[in-house]
């Protein structure tokens, strides 16, 4: 809709008598018109418009509107251009706030000029879980934490990540609002204490809420999917049987005087179960008043002892526990994090002999070591610089107990030969890393005359936008991945020899490659090819559609 | 008994498990041992009998004092409300109960103190009778001009309390409304509320309105056509609202609960013009930044931080907006070497406004040095608190082993003040001294711009009085007893309180050397202390006390 109002009008035909004649004169939008923006925010599950929406433009400035009872916006005095537009209103998602993770995201944008027809803009209605967690005799259970999870790929990985939570109010009740659509799953659980009794007098042994994933079960691999689609509102209700619980005792050794040793009680699933950890630094004491029998991990830590230069070791003690009865006289003895040495070399293939470049803080290969162990996130511990400038060399520092893949990025035109940590095979096998033990250095040969690799990829004999994953059969590393251009057209230079299957995927970011089992329907498919050191080789791949 | 923090030891005394039955033993009929607390928990309302409420002890230690980790144990009560803990050994216990429905309790409460049961030969330690009163709620809704509710609404609940002997209205917490806008306070004790809620519409723009002129000369209110209608309307603030209909605590309606009623308080917001202010602040280099904070005293004691829009209109001149009117307090800060100077505005706004902050005085930094008399290091940990003493408001230091303490991340306003030893508590305070400033006893005047540096001369050794009640010459529990000093009008400082044990017995810790009168109040838990003229009728029922440094003294007293 163009609004013209006479003045404007007549003192734009006189200035456009004199302006460039390269249009015709009725088509050429004149800089002094101004137009309006006019459309509708509606419910995308039920297209119902939606009042009050805040819709918000970008023209010499933010202008803001709210729609109207009929869900109407209308910006008038707009010069022609392009502008993003956004809407927004609370119980509801834009679009874009859902979408801007994925690749394909665009920022929506709308023209301002003749002929701009009137825009139709989404929001998406957010989803609520609700419920109320009773115990067994009927009794509301209140002040139980809730928490939601959703389980998603993470470098090829499928990894928990926890999302909102709460608690349940007085009437056992929660209620978690604000929901984007997607699969969910429940915890409820631990109570911080010991509860009342349902039956009988007192007498018997403490009973307690462990954790439960919803509807029952006691580990997380068994927790149902909670499906949320837009809009939606699930009652989720449960009950949950008082358990016996145990108390925990001992004491902790090793900690700087003054300081506090925390103490976590970390299930399976990596949630940490002990609410009313009392801690006495003056004797080392602990005591955990209720834990649910079961099979746990104690991980202990403190600040490190003394202040040193650099960054100090923390303590740590990591130990397995299994309760089933009340357990006293727990030993923890708190140990320095590790400092892992890491050691290159560089082999010319030319030469045949050992350089290393001695450039100021140039390293051959950044190291990460990377744990998968609580099944929740991933945690990364990269190599740090240390030592005299001229002498300097990489470490890992501060490293607690555990074990851990080393994932090796050669800089420049090198790839890694061999790794190893003593004995192990770091190409093959994870490191371990004891408590408080010296670990041997980590010794990491990287050659210049890898192999490379270019080709293009298609599907259904068009060229295809896909990306490339070449899997090295005689390494557990990652996966070398590389995107291909929109042509299809994709190289991989400096690759370690030998023998490799090269896979292109429409969508890596939903492919768990990490997990052979996944894989192997997908492996059947890709190319098999051994290259050899210097060797340039080409391959044409077929493209593979993930299945979600 | 005195309980520093109720909550921490009903928390603890619930981690306590039931201890293991012991096996069937035949009763020696000896001299005992050990002893029993035993009784019935009753609803203090209706007198039934509460069937399955948790019952614990723990061993009441004197201030100071480390309690071991396993020193308390919980009963569940039977079904007609009985408890018993068998096997106890003698000394001093405190009760706490808990039930659903009603809010977790010590023994014979008032305030934060409680009688302790006195376990012992001859000591009356069963057939007790614990009553709960059941909890009270408020709950309500939120809603918006357009009947949507307000969700992340922040509601706050306020309650009239006996706080130091005064009678004032002071914050019992906050929560957010949830989607539906829909809030709950559970677990309240009987007494008098208020409530309000703290929102900003969720649509709000505050644009700027001012700019420099073209010839950079003077600021001008911006061309009113930048900015169309509509953009203005959204330029709202919603202003706090007590409930029901009120922007300030005077014109709320109090919630007087009774134990166990369940109040119902909604509200519906309506939003208004948002201020803005053209703050004039003091910049030496314009390239340098300007940060403005703004809060909003909502009731004594509770300030909220309101998140405000501001933008440079010209150096040092800053645009406030999204401001609602009310009592605020502005603070502009700007670079000053490597520190921030911090200057400070109370206003009470109903308009917009332009403000010289260039005129104020800016906030100064208090530090300085606690000597102790006898020249020997501080001992660790020991922190002291710095309190206005208008406003109530404090805040705390650490003090060094060398006797170093500063306030550097809290800078005063001017007024008066007063400097407190929170840790250790075998320290007082003898004197203040101070070049710059003028000292009284334990306070000072902040006039000037200048920081000020005060040298606490500190001693160590405060005494210790425990003493016993007496009606008749027989022990009487559960009676307020007060050390009050003998000028009452300006030594707030140095009261002390406890509450009869079972035995009688009371316990008065950390007090100053000086001369006291003690006294015992029977049902004194609702007098204002704090007014000399509430105290002076009891002063000659008193037992005057001297008390030196390290004292301890053993007192009986008449109960009044």
């Amino acid at each position: 809709m163009v609004v013209r109002s006479i003045l404007l009008f007549l003192l734009a035909a006189s200035l456009c008598s004199t302006g460039s004649l390269a249009f015709p004169q009725s088509l050429r939008p004149s800089i002094q018109d101004k137009y309006s923006l006019t459309g509708t925010v509606v419910n995308s599950v039920t297209g119902e418009a939606i009042r009050g929406a805040l819709v918000q433009i970008y023209m010499n400035g933010q202008s803001s509107r709210l729609t109207g009872p009929d869900g109407k916006f209308q910006f008038d005095g707009l010069f022609p251009g392009q502008t993003p537009i956004t809407v927004r209103k609370p119980g509801f998602f834009s679009e874009e706030e859902l979408e801007s993770g994925l690749p394909k995201f665009r920022r929506p944008v709308v023209d301002i000029g003749p002929d701009v027809s009137p825009a139709i803009l989404k929001l998406v209605p957010e989803a609520v879980i609700y419920g109320r967690i009773t115990g067994d005799d009927g009794e509301p259970i209140e002040n139980l934490p809730v928490q939601l999870m959703v389980q998603r790929l993470e470098n090829g990985r499928k990894v928990w990540q926890d999302r909102q939570g709460g608690s349940t109010n007085e009437d056992g009740e929660f209620r978690i609002a604000e929901l984007q659509p997607g699969t969910y799953y429940l915890s409820a659980g631990p109570s911080g204490s010991s509860v009342p009794i349902a039956s009988g007098p007192s007498n018997s042994a403490a009973l307690g809420f462990p954790v439960v994933y919803y509807p029952a079960g006691s580990d997380i691999s068994l927790a149902s999917p909670i499906p949320m689609v837009p809009g939606k509102r699930a009652e989720i209700n449960f009950t949950l049987s008082p358990q016996p619980c145990f108390r925990v005792a001992g004491t902790i050794i090793g900690y700087a005087a003054g300081q506090f040793a925390n103490l976590q009680v970390l299930n399976s699933a990596g949630k940490h179960l002990a609410s009313g950890y009392r801690f006495d630094p003056a004797t080392g004491a602990f005591r955990i008043p209720c834990i649910p029998s079961g099979t746990y991990t104690l991980f202990a830590n403190a600040p490190p002892t003394a202040p040193q230069t650099g960054p100090g070791r923390s303590l740590t003690a990591v130990l397995p526990l299994t309760v089933n009865a009340d357990l006293s006289g727990i030993h923890i003895a708190l140990l320095p994090n590790a400092n892992i040495p890491i050691r290159m070399r560089v082999i010319s293939s030319r030469t045949g002999s050992e350089r290393f470049t001695q450039q100021e803080n140039y390293f051959p290969a950044y190291v990460q070591l990377v744990s998968h162990a609580s099944g929740m996130f991933e945690s990364r511990h990269g190599s740090q610089q240390v030592g005299e400038r001229g002498s300097a060399s990489l470490e890992l520092q501060n490293i607690p107990p555990g074990t851990y893949g080393v994932e090796i990025n050669p800089n420049g035109l090198l790839y890694v030969q061999s790794a190893t940590s003593g004995p192990t095979n770091l190409l093959q096998s994870d490191l371990s890393i004891s408590a408080g033990g010296a670990p041997q250095p980590i010794e990491i040969t990287l050659r210049d005359d890898g192999a490379s690799l270019s080709g293009t990829v298609s599907l259904d004999n068009h060229p295809f936008t896909a990306t490339v994953l070449a899997f090295s059969e005689h390494s557990s590393t990652p996966p070398i991945i590389q995107l291909t251009d929109p042509k299809g057209f994709f190289q991989m230079p400096f690759l370690p020899p030998g023998e490799y299957k090269f896979l292109a995927v429409d969508h890596p970011e939903q492919l768990e490659y990490r997990n052979r089992d996944v894989m192997r329907k997908y492996l059947v498919r890709a190319s098999g090819i051994t290259l050899s050191p210097d060797q340039k080789a080409k391959i044409e791949l077929e493209a593979v559609k993930v299945e979600e | 008994m005195f309980a520093l923090k109720l909550l921490q030891i009903l928390l603890l005394a619930f981690f306590q498990q039931a201890q293991n039955p012991k096996p069937a033993q035949p009763q020696a009929p000896a001299a005992p041992s050990s002893f029993r607390i035993s009784g019935r928990v009753i609803d203090a309302v209706t007198g039934q009998p509460l069937v399955r409420a948790s019952v614990s002890i723990n061993v009441s230690a004197s201030a100071g004092a480390r309690v071991p980790l396993d020193s308390g144990r919980t009963e569940f009560t039977d079904p007609e409300g009985r408890f018993a803990f068998a096997d106890v050994l003698p000394g001093k216990y405190s009760l706490t109960a808990h039930h659903r429905g009603y809010f977790p309790q010590m023994y014979q409460q008032h305030e934060n103190f409680t009688t302790a049961i006195v376990v012992g030969p001859g000591l009356e330690s069963e057939n007790l009778t614990f009553g709960l009163r059941p909890s009270a709620s408020i709950s309500g809704e939120v809603r918006d001009e357009s009947d949507d509710p307000v969700r992340h609404a922040m509601v706050m609940l306020f309650r009239e309390n006996l706080v130091g002997g005064r009678r004032r209205t002071s914050s019992f917490g906050q929560r957010p409304t949830d989607d539906q806008g829909r809030y709950h306070f559970g677990h309240l004790s009987p007494g008098t509320y208020f409530v309000s809620v703290s929102a900003r519409p969720w649509y709000a723009q505050h644009n700027a309105r001012h700019r420099m002129s073209q010839d950079n000369q003077n600021v001008q209110e911006a061309d009113p056509s930048s900015f169309s209608e509509q953009d203005q309307t959204l330029d709202v603030v919603y202003p706090v609202m007590f409930f029901p209909d009120s922007n300030d605590i005077a014109g709320a309606a109090p919630l007087a609960l009774h134990a166990g009623e369940m109040a119902i308080a909604d509200f519906r917001l309506r939003p208004i013009p948002a201020l803005h202010f053209l703050v004039r602040a003091p910049v030496a280099d314009p390239n340098q930044g300007v940060n403005i904070q703004v809060t909003q005293s909502v009731a004594e004691g509770r300030e909220i931080h309101v998140p405000v829009s501001f933008h440079q209109v010209a150096p040092g001149l800053m645009e406030v907006g999204g401001v609602p009117p009310g009592r605020l307090s502005l603070a502009v800060m700007t670079p000053n070497g490597n520190a921030t100077m911090r200057r400070t505005q109370n206003l009470q706004v109903s308009n917009d406004a332009e403000i010289d902050a260039t005129q104020s005085a800016p906030s100064v930094v208090v530090s300085g040095i606690l000597k102790m008399d006898d020249a020997s290091p501080v001992p660790q940990p020991a922190r002291v608190l710095l309190r206005n003493l208008t406003t109530g408001q404090g805040f705390t230091a650490d003090v060094s082993a060398t006797g170093e303490f500063s306030f550097k991340n809290n800078p005063s306003e001017m007024g008066s003040y007063e400097l407190v030893i929170i840790e250790p508590q075998a320290l007082f305070i003898r004197s203040l001294s101070s070049t710059g400033i003028k000292t009284t006893g334990r306070s000072f005047q902040i006039a000037g711009a200048q920081d000020v540096s005060v040298t606490i001369n500190a001693s160590k050794g405060t005494g210790h009085i425990t003493g016993t009640a007496l009606k008749k010459d027989k022990p009487v529990s559960g009676v307020m007893i007060v050390l009050a000093p003998l000028d009452l009008r300006s030594n707030p400082g140095l009261f002390r309180r406890d509450q009869s044990d079972s035995d009688g017995t009371f316990t008065l810790n950390a007090v100053v050397p000086g001369r006291y009168t003690l006294m015992a109040i029977e049902d004194g838990w609702d007098l204002e202390w704090d007014d000399p003229d509430v105290l002076k009728k009891y002063l000659a029922g008193g037992e005057s006390v001297e008390i030196a440094p390290h004292q301890q003294s053993d007192t009986k007293v008449n109960v009044q």
